[in-house]
């Protein structure tokens, strides 16, 4: 297949205080995006103040210096653009896709709040409910989603990524407001944040904007990344759930397995899509295709910079026994173990890969995303340009070497969903 | 800097022109050529979706688009699966009201693949019996599945009782329907549905209009085939009461509400002045539905409104999930919003803001070939006029406060609320019979009360 992969062209700077600045331009469409990586995740926090790291996101909307409460989207808003944010185990990100015109605002908004932070305790008051409702919303009204946040705390002995985003909901009671400024303080620095610029900027000018912004704020931050080492497992861990909002069974399984970015990643990222994505893959012609045992299915990696899982989700069909759906899996797995995978489903897994990667370039938003996130993991936006070779690099050898080394029961945690029983 | 630096020099975005050409077969062709990325859309669109389903065949559509990858003259269900997954050739059916969309998008190099792989999916499929059988046991579980989440029961629930009697309620799929879904129907269906004359196909990616038209006569020349059903459909009755609805779903540890009122159908001169009037209460994060109960109460974690027009009729649906104590407070607060609506016209600051805030939307769909070739083809079915889009951002600009205001007293009436709430009726019902007498469903959808 002929096929020419655009590389994605970047600048790199970092200013006087620590700031790492990544500058993209794309004149395509006038709109530019800005992102902020700030290197803090759940794996950052302190046992007692679990869901500290997402609640504080909220209360980056509740006002700085020159920024009421609120008035952030508002601003964002008013120039027709996007704004959102977002926090997982490894980092928290920000960002405005705005009107190219627009630029200069976006990035005095992001500027003002990581300089200061103005916040009350009515705010703090009203965004801890707001994420309670979130939590709920999320999880306990949902169903299997107290299963989901279950998971990672069976499967990892490391409390650094055991424990939820969200949080337990005794802690996000006791989480005050001074906890939030020595937290703005220590973490919310240019000495621990990533500024992309992607779109229709021209770098120069947009690095010497960028300065203007930003060069005057002092780094105070003092980050140690968190240990994330995970101690080998010994035996399987299964549990068994009832949740009674949900009205099918389901399975929820993990593997331990190494962190994003390792050639491991790459071949068991491979694996899971020749396992569960389309319509021929294995499992999805066996479990949902011929035998109706599962009405969806979903395998691969949980996507966390530190020890990975790789994750497998069945909804199990009424009627059906889990067991019979764990018997089929173990199955496909030592055909691998024992056979490998086709040169055909290699070449079909890297197909999809390479397409989804193409469709990733279709925005400049999704453009400015990955390199924060190489930069934000590797502190090396380049990564970005090397993906794809490393997913058209793994070999049928890897794949089932990776599934012999990790893909196996001792290395299992298993959840099992029951569904609630009686109609009511 | 005390205050937000001023904007630069403007550049300006329009819409494309989208050439069009027609086959002799009736099938319209267009193109959005875009030679950014080596990745090619094809969209085929229909003007028949869930509404011209058979009464006693509800959601047939759906099933029927999900078979044609089940089975074709030549291919088996299996060698499909192989054919699309190997090139990495993403296929799609999505059937929605008034419209079925079927498409193939893949890398470049693979377009041929895939336009073969739609055509011979489109126009030869064979409808096994055995596959069909297997859909739906699939298409059972989903059913059952589904039931499970609030937010589909709230939308099903509301849409049940607007469109009462009217083929717009028909947005979910009653389980006793699948066993009407044999072969034979599938096949009546599918020669109803899919006619070249009434067709469009567009490509969106690093082709020209000439490109696309040779590929799609040599695809799709030997499509043939009249529509065999008509697709208008009856007026719908305008509901103005105030209605109470509690769907009961045991162990709910919060409140899903959706508040439905009369708005306007999607061809109404009026749409853009609706559109705006939706923004300023609840359209985004900076509207004042969701600054009152998030910002301002901490009932939940987001309140939204949103406008849902059809061709013919429409309705604004205002909702939220919220903590189950303040089920009735937030159902006042609801109200009171849109007191607040009739009260008095908008502030020219906030109008100017919702208008950026939809234009900047319609803006940032425009960086994507695929998408602007989705919104012309709505367009075409919707039989909007050629310059919607290339207006649209003027027509958004034009609206007026008045204009709002006006709307608002007409939109925002409390009184004709019908309220939808699903949770658990033991914790909810006393707060919900504060608003008029309750209708109360199962989680099935079965009336208990």
């Amino acid at each position: 297949m002929a096929l020419q992969i655009p590389r994605i062209a970047f600048s790199d700077h970092t200013l006087e205080n620590g700031l790492r600045v990544i500058l993209h331009e794309n004149t395509r469409t006038p709109l530019a995006h800005l992102s902020i990586h700030y290197g803090i995740g759940s794996s950052y926090e302190t046992a007692g103040l679990s869901g500290f790291a997402h609640l504080f996101e909220h209360m980056m909307f509740q006002g700085s210096e020159n920024v009421r409460k609120n008035e952030h989207g508002q601003h964002i808003d008013r120039a027709g653009g996007r704004w959102n944010a977002s926090t997982n185990k490894d980092r928290t990100n920000y960002f405005e896709t705005v009107p190219a015109h627009f630029l200069d605002l976006a990035l005095w908004l992001e500027a003002d709040r990581m300089r200061s932070l103005s916040i009350t305790e009515e705010n703090f008051e009203n965004q801890r409910q707001t994420v309670i409702e979130e939590k709920k919303q999320s999880y306990d009204n949902r169903p299997y989603g107290l299963a989901f946040l279950r998971f990672d705390q069976l499967a990892y002995s490391n409390w650094a990524y055991a424990h939820s985003i969200i949080g337990e909901v005794d802690d996000l009671r006791k989480a005050t407001l001074s906890d939030a400024l020595a937290f703005h303080k220590q973490y919310y620095g240019p000495g621990n944040a990533v500024l992309v610029l992607a779109g229709d900027i021209a770098e120069a000018e947009a690095l010497k904007r960028v300065q203007t912004y930003f060069s005057a704020i002092p780094d105070r931050t003092s980050v140690q990344r968190p240990d994330l080492a995970e101690p080998q497992q010994g035996e399987e861990k299964i549990e068994t759930m009832r949740d009674p909002l949900a009205i099918l069974p389901a399975l929820i399984i993990g593997y331990h397995m190494p962190p994003l970015g390792t050639p491991e990643h790459y071949a068991l990222s491979l694996a899971a899509l020749i396992l569960s994505d389309g319509d021929s893959s294995r499992l999805y012609q066996r479990l949902v295709y011929e035998n109706n045992w599962s009405t969806g299915l979903f395998a691969g990696p949980n996507q966390y910079r530190g020890p990975q899982l790789f994750r497998i989700w069945i909804e199990v069909q009424q009627g059906i026994s889990p067991q019979l759906l764990l018997d089929a899996i173990d199955e496909e797995l030592e055909r691998i173990r024992q056979d490998g995978v086709s040169e055909r489903e290699l070449e079909k897994a890297q197909n999809q890969v390479a397409h989804r990667f193409v469709g990733r370039l279709a925005r400049v938003s999704q453009v400015g995303e990955m390199l924060a996130q190489y930069t934000s993991y590797y502190g090396d936006p380049d990564k970005v340009n090397s993906e794809l070779e490393n997913y058209l690099s793994v070999t049928r050898e890897d794949i089932q070497e990776c599934v012999r080394s990790f893909l196996k029961n001792r290395n299992r945690t298993l959840i099992i969903v029951e569904p609630r029983g009686e109609e009511r | 800097m005390k205050n937000p630096p001023a904007p630069g020099l403007v550049r300006n975005v329009t819409f494309p022109e989208i050439p069009a050409a027609q086959l002799d077969n009736g099938l319209t062709v267009l193109c959005v050529e875009d030679h950014h990325l080596p990745r090619t859309s094809v969209i085929v669109s229909l003007p028949i979706g869930r509404a011209h389903d058979p009464d006693d065949l509800r959601g047939v559509t759906q099933v029927m688009g999900e078979m044609l990858k089940e089975g074709t003259e030549s291919r088996t269900s299996r060698e499909i699966a192989e054919d699309l997954d190997h090139l990495a050739i993403d296929f799609g059916c999505e059937v929605s009201m008034e419209q079925t969309i079927l498409s193939v998008t893949q890398l470049h190099p693979n377009l041929e693949e895939g336009l073969e792989l739609l055509s011979d999916l489109m126009l030869r499929p064979a409808f096994p019996d055995e596959e069909l059988t297997k859909v739906k046991v699939r298409w059972h579980g989903h059913l059952v599945a589904q039931r499970s989440d609030p937010n589909f029961l709230a939308s099903e629930r509301l849409s049940l009782y607007w469109y009462e009697g009217h083929p717009y309620s028909k947005v979910s799929t009653p389980i006793e329907h699948l066993s009407n879904m044999t072969p034979e129907r599938l096949r009546e269906r599918h020669t109803d549905c899919f006619a070249p004359q009434s067709a469009s196909i567009l490509f969106a990616g690093p082709i020209s209009l000439g490109e696309s038209v040779r590929l799609s006569q040599r695809f799709f020349s030997n499509w043939t085939g009249e529509a065999g059903i008509d697709n208008g459909l009856p007026d719908v009755t305008t509901r103005r009461e105030r209605s109470v609805h509690l769907v009961h779903r045991p162990d709910s540890t919060q409140t899903r509400l959706l508040i439905g009122l009369t708005a306007c159908s999607r061809l109404d001169q009026a749409y853009t002045q609706f559109k705006l009037a939706n923004q300023i209460f609840g359209g985004g994060a900076s509207s004042r539905y969701f600054l009152n109960l998030r910002e301002d109460k901490g009932y939940t974690y987001g309140a939204y409104s949103s406008l849902k027009a059809y061709r013919q009729a429409g309705l604004l649906a205002a909702g939220a999930s919220v903590r189950t104590d303040v089920t009735s407070d937030a159902i006042k607060e609801t109200f009171a919003e849109m007191e607040g609506m009739c009260s008095g016209p908008p502030e020219e600051q906030e109008l100017s803001r919702c208008k950026a805030e939809i234009n900047g939307a319609f803006v940032r769909g425009l960086e994507s070939p695929s998408s602007i070739g989705s919104l012309e083809l709505t367009r075409r079915i919707l039989g909007l006029p050629y310059d919607f889009y290339r207006s649209y951002i003027p027509a958004i600009e034009a609206v007026t406060p008045d204009q709002v205001s006006a709307l608002s007293k007409r939109l925002f009436v409390p009184d004709e609320a019908a309220i939808v709430a699903v949770g658990d009726a033991a914790q909810i019902s006393n707060a919900l019979e504060e608003f008029g007498p309750l209708a109360v469903y199962d989680q099935n959808g079965k009336s208990v009360g």
